[in-house]
């Protein structure tokens, strides 16, 4: 009686949960899982006007388009340097705030300020910065050194990296704060009381629990990463120079020259390797901070 | 509990694939969008099916129509004639003047090409008396009720094509500019006078019964006077104003007179009264008059409306700013407004009450409001816009579409001035087309759906379909029974590229498609389009052979045709042949060499030095740009010399600037090059005047010979995706026949050559002969007479002797490649290019940013 009644409730239960995902559930789906399939048949067939199935030769194309491949390696490159100096820094700087140094506060509300900045008047600002006859280039002139054209030469990634910097770095830091926070002081203190210096106890104990923080802000910079497109568009339009052509640039040409064969097949092997990445950030989060989630 | 995690895991992963793929590709951008026209319901489009007849008992009406009037179901037809007994009328300065205030609106250009083909071309005098008729009958236009306005669009075309330089038209242009430079001065104006004109005013009912005459009356010639507006009150009094110009010669000044007469509708003349102190002035321009059943009399200026009481006493008057467009009556006897303003098109009600206006209207789309018509029923205004008779329902704030004129088989570029009675409509009607043709009156009535006989439909689609299409459309409708041509038009689209490429996008793929605007070669690489030659080598009639080699092959992608257009413009500089010692082609360098050893000589008129790059690299686009191979040559000493030589062009090219005209500098060698974007036979003999024989054409500079350029007119393509391909193909290849290029007088005077060879050789044959002759048509052809008056230099134009003629051939048989202005490309050189030209780059550093982001572009493309 008593396994029928629990069964019954475990049913009800169930069904109030179903009812309460589906609107988020049909949502997902609708505009984003029904989408991703229609993006795999487009994939795979020559062209959305008479559409006939080609298995993976549009992969292929774009496996030999040189326009993605070069989008494919900045948007990596960036990535793999912008993701690990934005965990790296916003966690060195969550720590020294941690500690107890004076204008704490206003330090962290002025990390916090770039998020407040429209990118609109972000990328203003890194106009007037980095433009050839820019603020930088006239300082420049003034130690003796020649002009550089920071949006135009090899130098365009990092001043796209630092405005990535300045503008994610503040949210970061304040997701590492709320980290740091939780940890429970009673390790660190019988840390303390076992002579454990401070390196040791920032490895062995902050850096565990904080784990699952790491991977959060590491997917956030990931996908901020992406979005870096919007200030790279707003600065330099349709076709940059090389070094600044993304992979968003890559898919929005293609979208307005109605190139879907092309743009689907870019998206799904983009999407590839984002799940793999993502499934790496979770087997990495699983193995080093499993001893550390209840 | 592992296994469930792993499945959580996974669900995740799948949500955030599904999330980044769909948010790069961009999932829900770009929506068609509220004004995309509708996909084609066969059904629906019976019910826009209306018959269009002309009015019973019009034929019995002396004159030619001017203008008419509804008042319940009673039609009031002015008519008017010219008497044409005096030989020779000179037109009078005042007209000139008046041809001015013409000039200043689009409008009135339609009607020069209107009367063209009208013209006795035996008859030397016509013209003259066709140019003082037309400024009667534009005056009489402004108001929006003359047919020749129904197409502004057109009528520049047509005002373009006749005062350019490449106009072919034999007598227009001729007499067009006997009348532009006849001088003032030499015009003994006490000699001269209007013809007297009669006019005649009809009575009838809708359906043509209780006709009567009852008004004529005849205009002295010396009084200069002609009707302006015209309306009808609701106690059926006509209202009708006449306009007269003099020209004060003491004080230099025109002077506009107008009288008002009231007329019962038996024709007696009730009141006369003088409007001259209320409606002139300085700078202000008389558009309309309305007499409303409000019991108000309306005088629509160019910024503003004069509000009068039945009395004709001025009550108020309400301003706006921009300008007037048109003034109907609503359904609700209100007095409704058209201006064109800084945000676009308004329409406001007339609030007398409150002796201001009443709120805009709120429309949802864009549509040409500038021919708007009464209103009646539950329709509070109408408009042609596009394809379609609109009505706009008040209480729903949307327009419900009535006719559809190219289902209805009738072109509404022929169209205009439509009052409604009942559920029947009235418009004027001119056949453009035709050969001869005047403004006749038509009754449109509703068919009945179900007697109308299913067709199979050919969908056209442009982003800008002009008249030229719908009568051909209506033509081929009417020729058999098998298919009806829909046309979709996206020129009502606020973004009509971005409105026709969502709905390609969304599947709704036209039959044929006009690739004008459209990057075509991107389509072509996207399988959108099919083979012509696929068609034409099946045609039992048309084959490769009937046209033009050159042309055709330059028409070609990879051997294979995808697009074609029934004309083309070559594309051509012409320079003295001694300049660059006879040599085939140009380099930038022979310009830069030609222009550092004279003073002051350049070899282009009024070009800026970003113009000079992108048009240069437009006309050699190959040599720069390799789609192929994804290779592009802009960091190549060729680049970098044209950007050198480029520099020495200004920013900004100053029109203001007073400096030595075009023609006097082409003359006295300070101008290297003339440059035609159509060339035509005209140009041969006018450029051989300006060189004095020593002339020569050449394409634009290139380090190689690349051949001249084309730039085609209207080019048209098959969808793959077509499922009547046959049927698209039948109508697209009667754009390629001879009928088309050669068989409308209208259309001949048009810049372009035809690609079709017999109509090659009939436009060759029109510019040679030398004795009149009669054309496979039944056109009276003339041997070819025109003069050029430009900047002092005046050249009789004459039938083309044999070397000229030659000269003519050869330049087609030059042609080789179509011009392709690539906007990305463009944007990308104009924004580089200023760096170097304000002196803050190097031509190397500047030209090897554009290799980079050029190359971007090209291989993202490949």
């Amino acid at each position: 009686m008593n396994k029928l009644r629990e069964y019954l409730k475990n049913r009800n239960e169930k069904k109030w949960q179903a009812i309460l995902m589906a609107p988020s559930l049909i949502g997902v789906g609708l505009f984003f899982v029904l989408p991703f399939f229609v993006i795999i048949y487009y994939s795979v067939v020559d062209n959305p006007f008479n559409p006939s199935f080609v298995f993976l030769d549009n992969y292929i194309n774009v496996l030999q388009n040189s326009a993605f491949l070069q989008a494919a390696k900045n948007t990596a490159v960036f990535s793999l340097i912008a993701v690990p100096l934005s965990v790296v820094l916003s966690l060195l700087m969550a720590s020294i705030l941690e500690s107890n140094i004076p204008f704490r506060s206003t330090f962290r509300t002025c990390f916090l300020t770039p998020l407040m900045v429209p990118t609109a008047s972000v990328v203003l600002i890194w106009q007037v910065f980095f433009h050839y006859n820019g603020s930088i280039n006239e300082f420049l002139m003034h130690l003796g050194a020649g002009k550089v054209d920071w949006f135009k030469s090899s130098f365009a990634q990092v001043v796209i990296l630092v405005l990535f910097l300045w503008k994610n770095l503040g949210y970061n830091m304040v997701l590492f704060m709320a980290g740091l926070g939780q940890i429970p002081r009673e390790y660190l203190e019988v840390a303390d009381l076992d002579g454990a210096g401070e390196w040791q106890k920032f490895v062995s104990i902050k850096l565990r629990y904080l784990s699952p923080t790491i991977l959060f802000v590491a997917i956030m910079s990931l996908i901020n990463s992406f979005k870096v497109f919007r200030e790279v568009y707003l600065l330099t339009g349709d076709y940059p120079y090389d070094t600044l052509y993304m992979l968003q640039h890559f898919m929005n040409n293609t979208f307005r020259g109605m190139d879907y064969q092309k743009l689907c097949a870019g998206a799904i092997l983009m999407c590839i390797v984002v799940v793999i990445i993502i499934a790496v950030l979770f087997e990495v989060e699983d193995r080093f901070g499993k001893d550390v989630e209840g | 509990m592992k296994r469930a995690k792993w499945i959580k895991k996974s669900l995740l992963i799948l949500m955030t694939a599904s999330l980044v793929a769909a948010t790069l590709t961009g999932c829900g951008k770009g929506s068609a969008g509220n004004n995309s026209p509708v996909k084609v319901d066969a059904e629906q489009l019976k019910q826009m099916v209306y018959s269009g007849q002309e009015m019973p008992g019009v034929n019995e009406m002396e004159g030619n129509l001017g203008r008419y009037c509804v008042e319940g179901d009673t039609l009031f037809i002015y008519n008017s004639k010219w008497e044409s007994e005096e030989e020779n009328q000179i037109m009078p300065k005042d007209l000139e003047v008046d041809e001015q205030t013409m000039e200043d609106e689009a409008d009135s250009a339609a009607l020069e090409g209107e009367d063209a083909p009208d013209i006795d071309e035996n008859d030397e005098d016509f013209a003259l008396e066709a140019a003082a008729e037309e400024a009667v009958e534009n005056d009489e236009e402004t108001e929006g009720d003359e047919s020749a306005e129904t197409d502004t669009a057109e009528g520049e075309e047509e005002n373009d094509a006749e005062s350019s330089e490449d106009a072919e038209s034999e007598e227009v242009n001729e007499d067009d500019v006997a009348v532009d430079e006849m001088p003032v001065e030499d015009t003994d104006m006490e000699d001269i006078g209007y013809s007297d004109t009669e006019e005649y005013i009809y009575t009838m009912k809708s359906d043509g019964s209780e006709f009567t005459k009852i008004y004529q009356n005849t205009i002295p010639g010396k009084d200069g006077e002609f009707l302006n507006c015209m309306d009808v009150s609701q106690d059926e009094f006509i209202y009708l104003l006449y306009s007269k110009y003099e020209y004060d010669e003491t004080k230099g000044t025109d002077n506009t007179y107008y009288t008002l007469r009231i007329m019962d509708k038996s024709g007696n003349i009730k009141q006369t009264q003088d409007m001259s102190d209320l409606l002139s002035g300085d700078d202000t321009y008389l558009y309309d008059m309305k007499v409303a059943d409000d019991g108000n009399l309306y005088f629509l200026m160019d910024s503003k409306v004069i509000v009068c009481d039945i009395n004709v006493e001025k009550q108020f008057d309400v301003q706006f700013d921009g300008w007037g467009c048109g003034i109907v009556e609503t359904n609700d006897s209100r007095a409704l407004v058209c201006f064109s303003g800084e945000n676009g098109y308004e329409i406001r009600p007339i609030d007398v009450a409150n002796k201001s206006f009443g709120d805009k209207l709120e429309l949802d789309s864009d549509y040409s409001v500038n021919q708007i018509y009464d209103g009646n029923g539950d329709y509070l205004f109408y408009l042609i816009s596009g394809n379609r008779l609109r009505g706009y329902k008040a209480s729903e704030k949307k327009f419900v579409d009535i006719i559809d004129w190219v289902s209805s088989n009738l072109n509404p570029g022929n169209i205009s001035d439509v009052r409604a009675i009942g559920d029947e409509f009235i418009g004027s009607y001119y056949d453009y087309m035709a050969e001869e043709s005047q403004t006749v009156l038509y009754r449109f009535t509703k068919v009945d759906p179900s007697t109308i006989t299913s067709k199979e439909t050919i969908t056209y689609t442009g982003m800008y379909v002009d008249d030229d299409i719908r009568s051909q459309a209506v033509k081929f409708n009417k020729s058999q029974d098998k298919y009806q041509v829909y046309i979709t038009d996206y020129s009502t689209c606020e973004q009509p590229d971005v409105a026709m490429q969502t709905d390609i996008l969304a599947g709704n793929v036209p039959d044929i498609i006009d690739l004008s605007g459209l990057d075509a070669q991107k389509l072509i690489a996207k399988g959108l389009l099919v083979d012509l030659y696929s068609f034409l080598d099946q045609d039992a009639e048309l084959s490769r052979d009937d046209f033009l080699p050159q042309p055709l092959k330059a028409m070609e992608t990879d051997g294979k045709l995808y697009q074609v257009a029934p004309d083309y413009g070559i594309n051509a500089l012409i320079s003295k042949k001694s300049t660059f010692n006879d040599k085939d082609f140009v380099s930038v360098k022979d310009l830069a060499d030609a222009e550092n050893g004279s003073n002051g000589v350049k070899a282009f008129y009024m070009r800026s030095n970003a113009d000079m790059v992108t048009s240069i690299v437009a006309n050699n686009y190959t040599s720069y740009i390799d789609y192929t191979n994804g290779k592009c040559n802009f960091d190549s000493d060729e680049f970098i010399n044209l950007l050198e030589y480029a520099k020495s062009y200004p920013n900004e090219v100053n029109y203001d600037e007073d400096g030595e005209d075009y023609t006097t500098m082409l003359r006295n060698g300070k101008l290297l090059f003339a440059d035609s974007y159509y060339i035509g036979a005209e140009d041969i003999e006018l450029y051989e005047a300006i060189f004095e024989g020593d002339l020569k054409f050449y394409g634009y500079p290139s380090n190689e010979y690349q051949g001249l350029g084309i730039s085609m007119n209207r080019q048209l393509g098959i969808c793959s995706k077509s499922k009547d391909k046959e049927g698209a193909w039948a109508f697209l290849r009667s754009f390629l026949t001879d009928e088309y290029s050669s068989g409308s007088s209208f259309r001949r005077m048009g810049g372009g050559l035809p690609l079709n060879k017999e109509s090659f050789e009939a436009v060759v044959k029109r510019y040679t002969a030398t004795e009149a002759y009669t054309d496979k048509y039944g056109h009276q052809i003339d041997p070819y007479e025109s003069s050029w008056g430009m900047d002092g230099l005046e050249v009789e134009i004459v039938p083309l002797n044999k070397e000229q003629e030659a000269i003519l051939r050869s330049l087609v048989d030059q042609v080789t490649h179509v011009i392709t202005y690539d906007n990305n490309v463009n944007t990308i050189l104009e924004e580089e290019c200023g760096a170097f030209f304000s002196g803050a780059k190097s031509a190397k550093e500047v030209a090897g940013i554009i290799q980079n982001r050029i190359s971007t572009y090209v291989n993202e493309n490949r």
